[in-house]
């Protein structure tokens, strides 16, 4: 066998490598079954998303304040993709594992290691596959926010393709965790335990400890079902992208360094070592960006914009000290309505929860459970109010400055639709997945290996 | 003569009083339909102290509504609720109902009851929407630093509970199954009081009856859970003493 060393010397062209993964895609069952099996997903959801979404639309025909409440982002789009999100986290992982594990199986590998590129590229050119493979999939998804457009609902593309990337993110991280299980494992079927038991087990972690304190919370973080919550809620934050770039270049890495056979186990596991090393201070120093853009076009994870510029103004450290258990429902009203907001918009905010037990004040007595306590500039005040429209003025107060007067026609006016979605039933079970399967038909009688060696593959 | 009918009249005076004066003194039940309320805005006669609660039209009737349907905070994900019930089946719902991640209990206090001891509060409730929860219930023993205790139906999962908050943290005092109440109908539901004991009816019919450790002394008013787009009219308070 080819020694490692030699490989990586080499130089060659990555497009047919790529073109050699893509095939390896789209030839194989694993794609075209999963979407297949996401016509019919995508389609229910869809359609009973714009049952309710018409639902709600009929009474809010009436009242333009009723109206304002309906966000088709919330409506449609996010239930639609959520049967996205759970075929990707159950089957993709199949689509994922096949780019490799098959080659693993078969003994190809070994004769892939020796083409004349390093294994880093070699993983490049697969993670560009699952990339490809998501794209695919994403047929569904897309065709229903083109039937939504269709019955003349609206889209705001900031907060779609937000979403979309949100997807995008969380399908190559799955897609890279596959990648790594398939590289340590010798079976396709190991590979595919060993993903699930990452995307099981963010499963378990959400149901067994969200909404825990202290470490509970913090392990509870690391479900991978958390990176989609900011992308549904309308959010794109710059430390949670970083993040996931980081975590997907750590698995992709550790597939890279597991992927050579030839390599010793104990070089193997110290570069491991290295490898998780640097990709969880990647993931720390994302933790520390506090950057995020609300994309969402009802703002609503921001203060009205008179109030925005008025605490931009604010430069003094806000402590806010909470006397509320976590799972007290006051406490999550609290953090969406004011503490998320006033962290986007201020620079110093500090949160502290006296009911936690971390706290440095102590425990909270009977009668002061529900306070929230604001510090700022050696001024407090307490108010047990979880709207901004008593908290605010409050800080202006302990702050000196005055209520900033509202700007008008800055209402969201919301887009009410009342529409059949049961329009769209024959093509999400019948037209959409007979075209699927003639492509499937198709694509078995394309060349599998087309262009790896008239292109320069043996350069 | 003269003296002895004016006695008559005083007597039978006093009698009539007599009859009449306890069920003056005794408070009359009071309603709240919304009729008088903005559709689209918050409502006057309760304040929504956690959740979106707000005045909307079921054909020419108003209502109020909770919105849980933008709730997001502590959702576990997009489609877990449909992952539970695919792997937990029927029991789905009390599943979930012991997850961390799904609780959220918006609640709205009357306006003007200060302090309920005893009686009947009744309310209509239809459950509208909700894929985790379609809850509506009646709040009652509210103290001052949230604790309260409340008794909802969920079409959902067809039963009665009465709920018990402390400190936000919330458990079961009991339980009944197999209370049928539909999605998309109206239904009612009444609690009595009687110093310590609570009785739970729905539809007329009563399921749930429980003797608390002490008297019942508080605000009231409306409860639900976390998804839950449920119309509630008709909110009836009628005091016994």
């Amino acid at each position: 066998m080819h020694s490692p060393d030699t490989a990586t010397i080499r130089w060659a062209p990555f497009h047919p490598l790529v073109n050699k993964e893509m095939w390896e895609v789209l030839s194989g069952r694993a794609l075209w079954t999963m979407l297949l099996i996401l016509c019919p997903l995508v389609g229910y959801s869809f359609v009973q998303a714009v049952s309710l979404y018409s639902e709600a639309s009929s009474a809010a025909r009436e009242s333009a304040a009723l109206a304002s409440g309906l966000s088709p982002l919330d409506g449609i789009l996010v239930p639609t993709f959520g049967a996205f999100y759970v075929a990707v986290t159950l089957l993709f992982p199949f689509v994922a594992i096949r780019v490799l594990g098959r080659e693993k199986e078969s003994g190809a590998l070994r004769l892939l290691v020796q083409l004349p590129y390093r294994a880093s590229t070699l993983i490049a050119s697969k993670i560009v596959a699952v990339a490809a493979a998501w794209a695919v999939a994403t047929i569904p998804v897309i065709s229903a926010l083109v039937v939504w457009a269709v019955l003349d609902g609206h889209l705001y593309a900031a907060e779609t393709i937000n979403l979309l990337l949100g997807h995008l993110l969380y399908g190559l991280l799955i897609g890279a965790i596959a990648l790594f299980a398939a590289s340590v494992s010798e079976s396709s079927a190991t590979a595919a335990i060993i993903t699930l038991a990452f995307t099981i087990g963010s499963w378990v972690l959400d149901f067994a400890l969200a909404g825990q304190p202290g470490l509970l919370e913090w392990i509870s973080r690391l479900s991978l079902t958390q990176t989609l919550r900011p992308f549904e809620q309308g959010l794109l934050s710059a430390g949670l992208v970083f993040g996931i770039v980081g975590t997907i270049g750590g698995f992709a890495g550790l597939a890279t360094i597991w992927l050579h056979p030839g390599v010793a186990l104990l070089a193997k596991l110290v570069r491991s070592l290295f490898c998780v090393a640097v990709a969880g201070g990647i993931v720390f120093l994302a933790t520390q960006v506090r950057t995020s853009f609300d994309l969402t076009e009802d703002r609503r994870n921001s203060f009205p914009a008179a109030d925005e510029s008025a605490l931009a103004m604010l430069r003094e450290p806000l402590v806010i000290t909470v006397r509320l258990a976590p799972e007290d429902p006051r406490y999550a009203d609290l953090r969406r309505n004011v503490i998320a907001k006033l962290e986007r918009t201020l620079a110093n905010v500090s949160v502290r929860l006296a009911a936690s037990g971390q706290s440095v004040i102590g425990s909270a007595s009977e009668e002061a459970y529900g306070d929230v306590a604001y510090s700022y500039a050696g001024r407090s005040a307490t108010s047990r109010s979880t709207s901004h429209r008593e908290v605010l003025p409050l800080l202006y107060e302990l702050a000196g400055m005055p209520v900033p007067a509202p700007i008008p026609g800055q209402d969201y006016p919301g887009y009410p639709l009342v529409a059949n979605g049961q329009t769209a039933l024959p093509w999400f079970f019948g037209v959409l997945p007979l075209l699927i399967g003639i492509f499937w038909w198709w694509s078995c009688r394309a060349p599998r290996v087309p262009q790896l060696f008239k292109d320069g593959g043996q350069s | 003569m003269k003296i002895s009918k004016a006695l008559k009249a005083i007597a039978v005076a006093n009698l009539v009083l007599a009859v009449l004066l306890p069920h003056a003194d005794a408070e009359q039940p009071k309603k709240i339909d919304f009729s008088d309320e903005t559709v689209g805005a918050d409502p006057k006669s309760f304040l929504g102290v956690v959740g979106v609660w707000r005045i909307e039209a079921e054909d020419n009737n108003k209502v109020l509504v909770v919105d849980g349907r933008q709730w997001k905070e502590g959702q576990a994900s997009a489609g877990l609720a449909d992952k539970a019930r695919a792997l937990y089946g029927d029991r789905y719902a009390e599943f979930l109902d012991r997850v961390q991640a799904f609780a959220y209990f918006p609640y709205a206090v009357a306006n003007d009851v200060s302090d309920f001891r005893n009686g009947e509060i009744t309310i209509r409730f239809k459950g509208v929407s909700g894929r985790i929860d379609q809850a509506a219930g009646i709040l009652f023993n509210l103290k001052p630093n949230g604790d309260y205790l409340t008794v909802r139906a969920n079409p959902l999962e067809s039963n009665l509970v009465l709920w018990k908050f402390e400190k936000g943290k919330r458990s079961s005092v009991k339980w009944i199954r197999n209370t049928p109440t539909p999605s998309r109908q109206w239904h009612e539901l009444k609690v009595r009081i009687a110093g310590s004991k609570v009785e739970g009816y729905l539809n007329g019919k009563r399921y749930l009856e429980h003797e608390l450790p002490g008297p019942v002394s508080g605000r009231i008013g409306l409860w639900s859970k976390a998804d839950s787009y449920v119309y509630i009219d008709d909110f009836v308070v009628a005091p016994a003493d």
